[in-house]
């Protein structure tokens, strides 16, 4: 059990976790000292847009995103004007293309059950058409409030019901005539000629529409004084506190409405904030004291660049980039071609005094461009008017904090209904909120909805000749297995274990306790040899050095301490240069003799599957199937430089995997790193099978909001040219099915007339689908505490034929095959195997590792 | 002769006298008459000496288009303000009374006068001079002796301008008011024309007249009869979060206690078991630093701190059976404490109310009985 803890809290932050590369601070080297670029960020009327996570994913270039989807960039709109990127993927349009789900896209196998789901019905929306305007004003006007102020005028024209982001207004009515030019005048007698220009009539299920309803929804969450951060809204007034870590806890909603499968709904999830009392100044205060003089700069850089700030001025969000360690207050910048310096610009536009002359300044790269769309320079911050958001890479490995956090942030489903349905109620009271809905005609449901899911039948799992069940509400058979041989092992002949004085109890208990729990698994199991090291800096690297040859099956090192230095090392040493299967262990794991029995069988299994044993399996009917997973791993600091995972399957059973990983180098496509992985593992399959695959299922993990559109008009293609490369009659079935964990869905089941978490197999593939793909949810997984998070399944090309019914019972029957856990799994195991592996060169070894390597399992 | 360009622009001068003028004589009652899209409420609203801020418009839309804009940031939240502010905007019309804006500290009319008609001018008088009586009144007013360096104006500078006075108009106005409402005022204004033509006057002429500080006794209740009449709309009310909330100011408080008594706890628990060896090298250490950029504030703000490092007797804390006493002067030496409470005798008080809180004499009492392990 205890291993696998280690092992999990430490991929535990994917992608928000940041590599430790001190000597690489980003963004300070290309300021020179008092940069006329660098300004102090304004305040604006724009709501913060603040993106809370660098998205996830396909590392295409934003400019070239914007080209693919230009037709569609023209039509968004935001709040106050202003494009913003589309994050729900409307648009794609994935579905039409495979041909035998035109009809239908539901399964059939399973249990039928009645679920709720956390989406509203709208009972009424407007059924009016809505007018879109092209407004032109003659002299050209830059500043878009200008231009906002210059239109208003001449309200009696328009009404007071509109929407005007700058260029494009709104109206629900029609002007008598498509052409309408009038004269408005400046403050300063300036006379501007503006013409409306009729360029759309929108009919309420448009696109645009939707945008409009939503906009629409966000106003009444500002009526009922929700404050924005980042993309989602939080109530300020009911904070949790915890005081012990300084945190406290804003309750919010993640909200959207958007067209699914057979009407527009409004989806709702309870989304919680977690905000810092303190500002940065004191955080590096603290820091300071912490860890002196010397290291500072370092630690400073380590633990601040990557979070998100507020300030005490805006409500805007900043990304900290960097840190101007030769700028202060007192450094001066450039407006309106005077200078100033940082602390009289606040002291004059904000009456703010900064106490403190001599901190130094946070660099926030601001991706927004000003006017014209000339660029603006970073943003310089003062720390002590920022509030740090989130939580930093050490409070989330610090098992106290998330303890307690979870107990305000994990909701029960009652607990999460509750929530939702308090939500709503409280808009259908608030009279200004009503009045602002009642204007567009819109009305929301105030019941949770209502669909049908069906639970797929427990899998059955064979193992050494042996074939059990499991109890389906736990999804869990480490009780089944116990005492049961394995599919197959690999013996324990030539290997060594390493330790410092001081564990050497622990090593020659673990030793004792391995040769116990082996011979049950069918694991032929040798005396080790035992390397005692002295607990200096290197001894532990050269005594590896030494010892570890070509013949050497499997290396297990105890560490004294969980740091992450000596791990890495260790990882890198034996993942590059000799290339071993190796497990590295924390002594204190070792020191409980109770938990003795469960923590050998635990790294017995880990070894076994690190050496290339397999464990169990499940039944795949299809034949001559290439299983792919990916996923990726994305650098928040140095560079951003992205790791793309890729396993693939190598049998027919899926229990024995090909990977491969690949670090993007500036300036390239993660595709084509993923080209060449798949390229590799299809080569890998022929000398298996000695034959290609006639199917392959890509399992793509990995991919932001937003970032569909990449996948499909620019992976998918690479991936059919990568499998042409192979052989002009090799034409293959193929299927790319996106996989995304962090969504607002959730479902629920009436279980004992309690609200509780559907069963692991539950499958939803209608009514909160959406119809433009071809797309369904699967909750694998079964949870303890909180509510369950399905993971949304988005088949987006697919020239296999396979039934919706198959693929999402091969999709269920794949969350099986994750060896380091005996139970299922939230996603496909090749998923968790290409996150595992991404995650591990990301965060430790940092270069691919030795291609000796590729068919082992060896980043459990 | 070259445009004139004002930079910063006129319309933030305007703003920056206002605010200059808010600095300097500290008022906790504001209104800002003809306060359009709230754009200098929002300036405003950052003064932490204002307590009430009123905007009042004739236009209900432009307000209701921008009264968000005056809602509580985030870190207004995380970082409460000391005293109280409170934000109203009303629909209502400068020449009809209403009691709401009443003897208020200051008030602000930023070019609003040249929109009302010459035979309304009388009635805002009455209304702003005669009911309301602020302290004080600023207001700004195009100067149409400085029109004739505006290159390419002809008529008024905005088409809805009633009238556009010369600075002797201006003036004569203003002495007039002074005489009728017992009023005194100086003049002023915002936008200066290029060199030589100082006499002209800036483009912006501005007058702020003061209160007497005799009239009070002689208008005793002046048209309190009125006051019962409601001519204003409200359309918008905010209150900012501030300590003066008892519940912000209690949980603020148990937070900032809990966390600190919590370390000092933890502190005091290891500094006995180990010794004082163990602090004296901690002390050695603190002392070797360089002063550099952050040092002299960190003392400042860590001052609990070393006190409670130091060895030698200062730190006070002490231990009765399974509680530790920590003295509350001590607690008020933390920078974050001082601010919410304003005395050692307040944080006394304000602990005794918390219920979780034990007081003996002048000690906070904390239990040291191992209930985490």
């Amino acid at each position: 059990m205890t291993g696998r803890g280690r092992a999990r809290s430490r991929s535990r932050g994917r992608t928000r976790t940041y590599e430790v590369q001190p000597t690489e601070a980003p963004g300070v080297a290309p300021l020179a000292p008092g940069a006329a670029a660098a300004v102090p960020p304004a305040e604006t009327e724009q709501l913060g847009r603040g993106r809370q996570k660098r998205s996830t994913g396909a590392a295409v270039p934003e400019g070239e995103i914007i080209t693919i989807s230009a037709g569609f960039q023209q039509m968004t709109i935001g709040e106050r004007g202003g494009r913003r990127r589309d994050f729900h993927d409307v648009g794609v349009n994935t579905r039409q293309a495979i041909e035998h789900v035109q009809e239908s896209k539901m399964g059939v196998s399973g249990a039928p059950i009645e679920l709720r789901a956390n989406y509203f019905r709208i009972l009424s929306r407007p059924q009016w058409v809505l007018y879109q305007y092209h407004v032109d004003y003659n002299p050209p006007m830059e500043s878009r409030r200008l231009r906002s102020a210059l239109l208003l005028k001449n309200e009696d024209l328009l009404g007071t019901t509109r929407t005007f982001d700058g260029s494009i207004l709104f109206l629900p009515h029609r002007l008598p005539n498509t052409v309408t030019e009038f004269v408005s005048e400046t403050r300063d007698g300036q006379t501007v000629k503006i013409t409306l220009t009729l360029t759309n009539e929108l009919p309420p299920t448009s696109p645009v529409c939707l945008q409009f309803y939503n906009i629409i929804f966000r106003r009444v969450l500002r009526i009922l004084n929700m404050q924005q951060i980042g993309r989602h809204y939080y109530d300020p007034n009911d904070p949790k506190n915890i005081p012990q870590h300084r945190l406290m806890v804003w309750p919010g909603f993640s909200t959207s409405i958007l067209r699914y499968e057979v009407s527009i709904l409004l989806s709702l999830d309870v989304s919680h904030k977690v905000l810092r009392s303190e500002t940065v100044l004191n955080l590096m205060y603290q820091l300071r004291q912490q860890c002196g003089e010397a290291k500072f700069e370092d630690v400073c850089t380590k633990e601040l660049v990557g979070l998100i700030v507020l300030t005490r001025y805006n409500n805007k969000t900043y990304r900290i980039d960097g840190i101007a360690w030769d700028q202060t207050p007192n450094n001066t910048f450039s407006k309106n071609d005077t200078s100033i310096s940082f602390k009289n610009y606040y002291k004059t536009q904000y009456n703010l005094d900064i106490t403190d002359n001599n901190q130094v300044l946070l660099i926030s790269r601001v991706k927004k461009s000003g006017p014209g769309g000339r660029p603006l320079g970073p943003a310089l911050l003062i720390p002590e008017f920022c509030y740090l958001t989130g939580l930093t890479d050490k409070m989330r490995s610090d098992f106290t904090i998330m303890k307690d956090l979870s107990a305000h942030t994990r909701l029960t489903p009652e607990q999460r209904e509750q929530r939702l349905l308090g939500f709503i109620s409280n808009m259908h009271k608030d009279s200004a909120a009503k009045a602002e809905m009642a204007n567009w005609g819109l009305q929301f449901d105030n019941k949770l909805l209502s669909l049908k899911g069906r639970v797929l039948p427990p899998e059955k799992i064979s193992q050494g000749g042996k074939i059990y069940e499991y109890s389906p509400w736990v999804a869990d058979w480490t009780k089944e297995m116990r005492g049961v041989q394995l599919m197959s092992t690999q013996p324990l002949e030539d290997w060594m274990i390493l330790f410092i004085r001081r564990n050497s109890d622990c090593a020659y208990s673990l030793v004792q306790f391995l040769g116990k729990v082996c011979s049950p698994m069918g694991i032929r199991i040798q005396k080790p040899i035992m390397i005692e090291v002295e607990d200096r800096h290197d001894s532990l690297m050269r005594a590896l050095q030494q010892n570890v040859t070509s013949s050497t099956q499997m290396v297990v090192c105890i560490l004294p301490n969980n740091r992450k230095d000596k791990y890495d090392a260790v990882k890198k040493f034996l993942c590059v240069d000799r290339p071993t299967p190796s497990q590295c262990v924390v002594a204190r794991t070792l020191s409980k003799p109770q938990a003795m029995m469960t923590v050998a069988t635990k790294i017995a299994l880990q070894m076994n599957c690190k050496m290339g044993g397999e464990l169990w399996s499940v039944e795949i009917p299809l034949k001559q199937l290439m299983i792919v997973g990916i996923d990726c791993y994305h650098d928040t600091t140095a560079g951003r430089r992205s790791i793309a995972g890729l396993v693939a399957s190598l049998n027919q059973g899926m229990t024995r995997w090909f990977s491969k990983c690949t670090i993007q180098r500036p300036g390239q496509e993660i595709i084509d790193g993923l080209k060449y992985s798949l390229q590799v593992a299809l080569k890998a399959w022929f000398r298996h099978n000695n034959c290609l695959p006639s199917r392959i299922i890509v399992y793509r993990d990995g991919v932001g909001d937003g970032q569909l559109q990449s996948v499909v008009s620019y992976e998918v293609p690479q991936f059919l040219e990568c499998i042409k490369a192979l052989g002009e009659d090799y034409n293959p079935k193929l299927s790319v099915v996106v996989v995304k964990k962090r969504i607002g869905a959730r479902f629920f089941a009436k279980i004992d007339g309690k609200l509780s978490n559907p069963p692991p197999g539950t499958v939803v593939d209608n009514e909160v689908t959406r119809p433009e793909w071809y797309d369904f949810y699967v909750i694998s997984q079964a949870v303890r505490i909180g509510s369950v998070s399905p993971t949304h399944y988005n088949v987006v090309y697919d020239t296999s034929g396979l039934k919706p019914d198959y693929m999402q019972r091969l999709t269920h029957k794949l969350c099986h095959m994750y060896y380091n856990w005996s139970g299922i799994i939230a996603v496909p195991a090749p998923c968790q195997y290409a996150h595992k592996l991404a995650f591990l060169i990301g965060q430790s070894i940092h270069r691919e590792p030795n291609p000796n390597m590729d068919e082992l399992l060896y980043y459990l | 002769m070259e445009r004139i360009k004002f930079s910063p622009p006129l319309y933030k001068q305007r703003y920056y006298f206002v605010i200059d003028l808010i600095m300097k004589s500290q008022p906790k009652k504001v209104v800002d008459l003809g306060c359009a899209d709230c754009s200098l409420l929002r300036k405003m609203k950052f003064q932490q000496c204002v307590e009430e801020l009123v905007g009042i418009d004739i236009n209900q839309q432009v307000i209701r288009e921008n009264m968000y804009l005056l809602s509580p940031l985030p870190c207004d939240y995380l970082n409460p303000r000391i005293r109280p502010l409170v934000i109203k905007l009303y629909q209502g019309s400068l020449i009809e009374k209403d009691p709401c804006v009443k003897n208020f500290d200051m008030a602000s009319c930023i070019e609003v006068i040249e929109h009302l008609e010459l035979s309304m001018l009388e009635a805002f008088s009455n209304v702003v001079f005669g009911y309301m009586t602020p302290h004080t009144i600023v207001i700004s007013t195009p100067n149409a002796d400085f029109n004739q360096l505006l290159l390419g104006l002809t008529g008024f500078r905005d088409r809805d301008h009633k009238f556009e006075w010369t600075k002797t108009e201006f003036q004569n106005w203003a002495l007039d008011i002074c005489v009728r409402y017992e009023y005194s005022v100086t003049f002023a204004g915002v936008g200066s024309g290029p060199a030589g033509t100082e006499d002209v006057g800036f483009c912006t002429q501005i007058a702020i007249f003061t209160r007497m500080p005799a009239r009070n006794d002689r208008w005793p209740n002046s048209n309190a009869d009125c006051d019962d009449i409601h001519s204003y709309k409200l359309l918008h009310e905010v209150k900012y979060p501030s300590y003066c909330d008892k519940n912000i100011f209690e949980n603020a408080l148990i937070n900032e206690m809990t966390y600190w008594t919590e370390k000092i706890k933890k502190h005091f628990l290891n500094s006995t078991e180990q010794g004082d060896t163990k602090n004296n090298v901690q002390h050695d250490q603190e002392s070797n630093e360089d002063v550099s950029w952050c040092s002299r504030s960190m003392e400042k703000h860590c001052v609990n701190w070393s006190v409670c490092k130091s060895a030698d007797g200062y730190l006070e804390v002490q231990k009765h059976g399974d509680t530790i006493h920590i003295p509350l002067d001590q607690l008020f030496t933390i920078l974050e404490v001082k601010k919410i409470c304003s005395s050692v005798v307040r944080l006394k008080e304000a602990l005794l109310e918390i219920e979780q809180f034990e007081i003996a004499g002048d000690n906070l009492v904390v239990c040291i009985c191992d209930n985490e392990k």
